[in-house]
């Protein structure tokens, strides 16, 4: 079970929370992407052993949308940032990231 | 709003007013209903002080806290989310202020006053018994008084008001899930006692005086 420290409630238990899988994924223009492309944005994601950026939904909470980093080897979570704002610094290798 | 809608508590097959007990004094867990209470989701970017000329309280500031105004309080649910409770048959009143009140407002002003019933839980045990089936921290240092969180009780969706260091706590609970919650603050409670209180009396809510626009008689 993790604790999540939602940016609006504080910290609150995994459960009231949903993940909404990798972040930051940049939608491409539909007018110019190739087919390779679009296929790409749709169904590739990362699938990182350490570092990851994800985004969580506080469901049963506040029902704001936020970035978290966690590594996925020790599920230590290393920042909580907005859902506007760009991933932080993090060095890859305290997440256990080879 | 249909006149022939026959309003019934969804608790009220169990006919909590013929079980209201004498003295509640030795029950660890104390439960009460509170009926009806008027209930209006408010969301947008809001002025605080529009809302306190219009209903007579300020939204709260501070994440999942509560502030209390005059028979009216407002629960804080998003950062642009607040819940406005009322005393029955206040839903409409409330309403037609704030419509007006907050003319020309981006603003999301919705009655769910049926959506949801209040189960009040107190006594000594209060805080332990809701503890077995919450999520949140309950203990005194973090939820006090004034405060208020939207989480799950036995995996029913619900806001958690504390509404005194006894403690006292009010459960807004969806209606077709308040008979399961009520039902298991009943079992759960078993151990310590468990008596019902006869429903809190509210005062009605008044609107505030309005203050006249530029150019009104």
């Amino acid at each position: 079970m993790l604790l999540i420290e939602c940016p609006h409630c504080g910290p609150r238990e995994q459960t009231e929370f949903t993940c909404g899988g990798e972040g930051h994924i940049v939608r491409p223009d539909p007018a110019t992407a190739t087919d390779a492309e679009w296929g790409h944005y749709l169904f590739m994601r990362k699938n990182p052993k350490g570092l990851h950026f994800e985004r969580w939904f506080h469901a049963h909470g506040c029902r704001q949308w936020f970035h978290a980093a966690r590594s996925t080897v020790t599920h230590e979570i290393f920042a909580i940032y907005g859902i506007d704002e760009p991933p932080p610094a993090i060095d890859p290798s305290k997440a256990g990231s080879q | 709003m249909a006149e022939s809608y026959l309003r019934q508590s969804p608790l009220a097959q169990r006919a909590l007013d013929t079980r209201v007990a004498d003295d509640t004094s030795a029950a660890g867990l104390v439960l009460s209903e509170r009926r009806y209470l008027a209930k209006i989701n408010l969301r947008g970017k809001i002025d605080s002080a529009a809302v306190k000329a219009a209903v007579g309280v300020e939204l709260p500031a501070e994440p999942n806290t509560v502030t209390e105004g005059n028979n009216i309080a407002a629960l804080w649910l998003g950062p642009a989310e607040w819940l406005l409770v009322g005393p029955s048959d206040a839903e409409k009143g409330m309403n037609d202020a704030l419509v007006e009140g907050l003319e020309g407002m981006s603003a999301g002003i919705v009655d769910v006053t049926e959506g949801r019933t209040v189960i009040r839980v107190a006594g000594p045990m209060a805080r332990d018994v809701l503890s077995m089936g919450c999520p949140l921290d309950l203990h005194p240092r973090v939820f006090g008084a004034g405060r208020c969180a939207q989480s799950f009780i036995v995996r029913s969706t619900v806001i958690v008001h504390q509404v005194d260091d006894a403690p006292v706590y009010d459960i807004y609970v969806e209606r077709s899930q308040s008979d399961y919650l009520f039902h298991w603050f009943e079992t759960s409670g078993a151990p310590y006692g468990v008596a019902v209180a006869a429903e809190p009396e509210t005062s009605s809510w008044r609107r505030p005086p309005r203050r006249k626009k530029d150019g009104e008689a």
